[in-house]
This record gives C-alpha cells, sequence and structure tokens, in this order.
C-alpha cells in the first residue's frame, strides 16, 4: 500500500521590514523540502493566519510598531496548538533574551544580520523536534 | 553605601548619566543597521544561488558587494556596546592552578 506523502510543514514569518520579509520567506522555502512560508508584515496579520490556519513555525522579528515580537510570542503560547518560534533581533538585550526564553517559550534567538543557511538549519531543527499535526485552511 | 552624596559621587553621576545615554544611542544604531544589512545580505545569498547564468561581471559586481557587506557587518560588530549582563560580569582574574608548584 503506497504510504500516504506527509502534509508540508507551514512557517509564518513576521517582519514589517519588506526587504527582510519577502527574501527570507523566498530563501526558506528554497533551502526548506516540504516547507510552504507564508509572509506577514505585522503581528495583527499574523494573528489573522494564525486563527484561521494551523503553523508548525513563527519566525517573528522583535521590532515592529503595534504588537510587538515578544508580545506575538505571547499570545502564540495561548494557542492550542502553539507552534515553535524563532525571534530575530537586530540587537539582543539581555532582559528581553531572558523573557522570550522562560516566559514565552522562543525556541531560539537570532541575531540580524543572519546568515540564511543558519535560519534554515534552525528552523529545521525545531520542526523536526515537532510532531506533524493540522494543516492551512487555504 | 549609604550616608550623605560627597562632592565627588556628585559630580560623577551626570558623567555616568551621559556614558549610559551615548551606550543607548549606540545600541539603537547597532539595531537600526543591522536590519538593512540583513536585507542586503539576504539578497546577496539569493543572487549568489541564481549565478548560473550570471556574466564575468556580474559575479565581480556580487563579489565587490559581498566583501563591502562582510566590511559593513565588522564595523557594526565592533560598534555594539557590551551588554548590560556582560557589563555586570566580574573581571575575570587568572586561575590558581589545583596543584600548586609555586
Amino acid at each position: 500500500m503506497p504510504r500516504s506523502r506527509p502534509r508540508r510543514r507551514v512557517i509564518l514569518v513576521v517582519d514589517d521590514e519588506l526587504d527582510v520579509l519577502l527574501p527570507l520567506a523566498d530563501l526558506l522555502e528554497k533551502l526548506m523540502p516540504n516547507v510552504k512560508v507564508y509572509a506577514a508584515q505585522s503581528a495583527d496579520e499574523a494573528l489573522l493566519f494564525l486563527a484561521q490556519n494551523t503553523v508548525d513555525l513563527v519566525i517573528t522579528d522583535l521590532r515592529m510598531p503595534g504588537l510587538d515580537g515578544e508580545h506575538l510570542l505571547g499570545v502564540l503560547n495561548a494557542l492550542r496548538t502553539r507552534p515553535a518560534s524563532i525571534l530575530m533581533t537586530g540587537f539582543p538585550e539581555p532582559g528581553t533574551m531572558f523573557r522570550c526564553f522562560n516566559e514565552n517559550r522562543v525556541g531560539a534567538i537570532v541575531t540580524k544580520p543572519f546568515d540564511a543557511v543558519v535560519m534554515a538549519d534552525t528552523a529545521t531543527r525545531l520542526l523536526e523536534a515537532r510532531p506533524v499535526t493540522g494543516g492551512v485552511a487555504a | 553605601m549609604k550616608g550623605p552624596p560627597t562632592r565627588a559621587r556628585r559630580s560623577s553621576a551626570p558623567r555616568r548619566d551621559a556614558a549610559s545615554k551615548e551606550r543607548e544611542r549606540i545600541r539603537q544604531l547597532v539595531h537600526d543597521l543591522n536590519t538593512p544589512l540583513s536585507a542586503l545580505a539576504l539578497q546577496l545569498f539569493l543572487r549568489r544561488r541564481s549565478q548560473a547564468d550570471a556574466t564575468p561581471q556580474d559575479l565581480r559586481f556580487l563579489e565587490i558587494l559581498d566583501r563591502n557587506v562582510e566590511r559593513i557587518r565588522t564595523i557594526v560588530a565592533s560598534l555594539a556596546p557590551p551588554t548590560p549582563a556582560a557589563e555586570a560580569a566580574p573581571p575575570i582574574r587568572p586561575r590558581r592552578r589545583a596543584t600548586s608548584t609555586w
């Protein structure tokens, strides 16, 4: 009997900087097999997407106008199927890092400017540690 | 340390404030420079992956961009002030050897 293909893993990248958001989403899809990457330009846009779809991994920038990355991570914790998460930041402050690791259970913090391969490796590692659940509605 | 502020302590407070503000300004600058640097580095990576049809001129252009992005990255990294945790860390002292032969 042929085995059914595993569901494509879903990554949501959140950054208000389009110049980072679009190439990063593009690169992750090129570097990671069997992954579908969606892009959101704000935390609010990300929350709308998360309300309708199951996401395996959220990669978010820390500093964004409106709801920032740290708050978005906090909201992720309240979801029934909490996605894994990576926080991107231009300058990691120890206090923020502590809160994100201990309170928001972020999987990794990646400092900008980052190597695309390092980001893809980190994302792969976090996805491998996570069981496959749900899917994308659209 | 308690008690009335001495003249030395009073005069060093504004200097500490100024140094702290300067550190914060540089921290902000490093943060703001790292975002456009990320955008450039990601675009370069994308271009490098699709360079099968690149002309020698394109390759030279990419090489120049690569080299200068790396140069700016090094400068920005050297600007970064120590984090508060690093500032608070005690100075490293040479450890005494367990089996002393002194």
